[in-house]
């Protein structure tokens, strides 16, 4: 299936960083760790996110900042081009004209919002492709909770 | 006697003479006929204002009548009670009843009378009953309570036997997509009593489509705990509607994006009966505008982005020469855009337009293609 985007994206050079086969993609169920940081849960349910996806949203709430809260969004792929397909896709659905790359340690591919702007953070572990969003009026370490999660779907991979 | 229940949506496959079809919200199931039954728990109901007939009408079983008898029955406006209050004070009292009934008030009128004959039991069958001077089709958005007190008649009189109590919205039209009104299953594109509660208070007493289209817009807008992200919140495949919902009732600070205001826009509006779209187009630098949750005194809430789209909702059709609604952001309509002076405008079927100074296009993009993307959009609601 062709990967389309309307950002000047190497498409193509994405892919090449995937890896050929997701051998464990995560179990159902598995938690984002935001719980074990004290980090107040505001809710969570499975979204919409196209055939043969299975994705949920929570929300958490900082225990220090009452207006500071992260939305993370797991979208479980059949395979690693399917998540890069629903990277793709979330990057269209974000208004910003230029989404920069993560850093290169972060999951297989990543894009993260650069400073200055509401921190978002988007990116594919295997067949996961996963977006962590500041979704309060305050900053939250979109990228901190990013690389925990990927280090979790690391260890669980 | 009493009355055992009343149907309003007694006819699920019309709503020209009788109720909508629908539902809480996403979960559970479509509210069904008897909206009212002696001993539950009452149910809403509501009506489209444009699709109304000459004639509406409702359903009742009455009990505890004379047996194998006739009897004349009507219900009148419980809460319309005379004067007994002189003076200025009873003057502004009844000033004060009558403004309170027009917004909240009885917009169902009278129930008319008419003969209701009582088996051996003292059970009626199911009775259609006519509306009596309803102001459902001129009342405007809203939602009011009809208290209704059942009469019977002795003699030259009119006997009160029962109250009954409802709750009734009331929309200018059959709410357009994503909003549905199908006759069977559980559909949940069913119009949502809990986005009902909040279109009505968003659009009160709007009494056409562009006054409610407006409004909604500027209650999107206003909100005053949300600000700007430049990520979709709400959902794009979908519209999650029970999460916005559920954040406007928090009262926790929140974020959304153009694409969320579109769909609430959209949503909303078209819940009251608009024809709203909403459309994307792509590639611009802006001007400065006052961004959400901004204070227009402030400089610094005046905001430039450079976008890879835009989203907002459009009237009827996408075009360079259709009208649009933008709940996201406030124009700056002030002509010199050198200046720190700017003057605040809403987009509220305002022409897309180009490069004129009424425009959308020419206020909101300073650089860039702004190339439309002709894909109309009604979000399903989840």
């Amino acid at each position: 299936m062709p990967l389309e985007t309307r950002r000047p994206i190497d498409v193509e050079a994405l892919r090449r960083r995937l890896p050929t086969r997701d051998a464990s993609p995560p179990p159902e169920g598995a938690r984002t760790g935001a719980e074990a940081e004290g980090w107040l849960a505001l809710g969570g349910r499975e979204i919409a996110a196209g055939a043969g996806r299975r994705a949920t949203r929570e929300e958490w709430r900082s225990p220090e900042h009452p207006d500071e809260s992260l939305a993370i969004e797991l979208v479980r792929c059949d395979s690693p081009e399917d998540a890069l397909a629903a990277l793709l896709e979330r990057l269209d659905q974000d208004e910003l004209a230029e989404i920069p790359p993560g850093p290169s340690e972060l999951g297989h591919v990543s894009f993260a919002h650069p400073e200055g702007v509401p921190p978002a953070v988007y990116f594919v572990r295997g067949s996961v492709f996963v977006a962590v969003m500041s979704a309060g009026p305050r900053a939250a370490p979109a990228l901190a909770w990013a690389r925990r999660i990927d280090a979790r779907l690391g260890s669980v991979g | 006697m009493q009355v055992d229940e009343i149907h309003f949506n007694h006819d699920p496959a019309s709503a020209s003479g009788d109720a909508l079809t629908i539902r809480r919200n996403a979960g559970g199931s479509p509210i069904v006929a008897p909206e009212w039954r002696r001993g539950a728990m009452p149910q809403p109901c509501a009506y489209a204002a444009a699709a109304l007939g000459a004639t509406v009408t409702i359903r009742a079983r009455l009990s505890g009548g004379p047996r194998n008898r006739t009897v004349r029955v009507r219900a009148i406006d419980a809460r319309i009670r005379p004067r007994h209050e002189g003076g200025v004070l009873g003057w502004l009292l009844d000033l004060l009843c009558a403004f309170a009934r027009l917004f909240f008030g009885n917009v169902l009128g009278d129930v008319a009378a008419r003969p209701v004959a009582f088996d051996a039991s003292g059970r009626s069958g199911l009775e259609t009953f006519v509306l009596a001077h309803p102001r459902l089709r001129t009342a405007g958005v809203g939602r009011r309570t009809t208290e209704w007190a059942w009469q019977r008649r002795a003699g030259c009189a009119w006997k009160t036997f029962d109250l009954t109590l409802h709750e009734v919205y009331l929309v200018l039209d059959v709410p357009r997509g994503p909003w549905t009104q199908t006759a069977s299953g559980n559909d949940p594109q069913l119009p949502w009593t809990d986005a009902l509660d909040r279109a009505c208070v968003f659009a009160l007493g709007a009494r056409t489509r562009d006054e409610a289209a407006a409004a909604v817009t500027r209650a999107v807008n206003g909100q005053i705990l949300q600000s700007y992200t430049p990520v979709t919140m709400f959902g794009f495949l979908d519209y999650r509607l029970s999460d916005y919902l559920a954040k406007l009732a928090g009262g926790v600070p929140f974020v959304l994006n153009c694409t969320d205001c579109a769909d609430a826009v959209t949503t909303l509006a078209n819940l009251l009966g608009c024809d709203l779209f909403e459309g994307r187009f792509f590639n611009m630098v802006t001007r400065k505008f006052l961004t959400l949750g901004g204070d227009p005194t402030v400089g610094s809430d005046w905001v430039s982005w450079s976008w890879g789209y835009h989203e907002i909702a459009w009237l009827s059709q996408i075009g360079p020469n259709e009208r649009v609604y933008d709940g996201c952001l406030q124009l700056d309509v002030d002509d010199d855009y050198t200046d720190a002076v700017h003057t605040p405008k809403l987009a509220v079927r305002m022409p897309f337009g180009s490069s004129g100074p009424g425009d959308y296009r020419y206020r909101l993009i300073e650089s860039g293609t702004g190339q439309l993307e002709n894909v109309p959009r009604r979000r399903s609601v989840s």
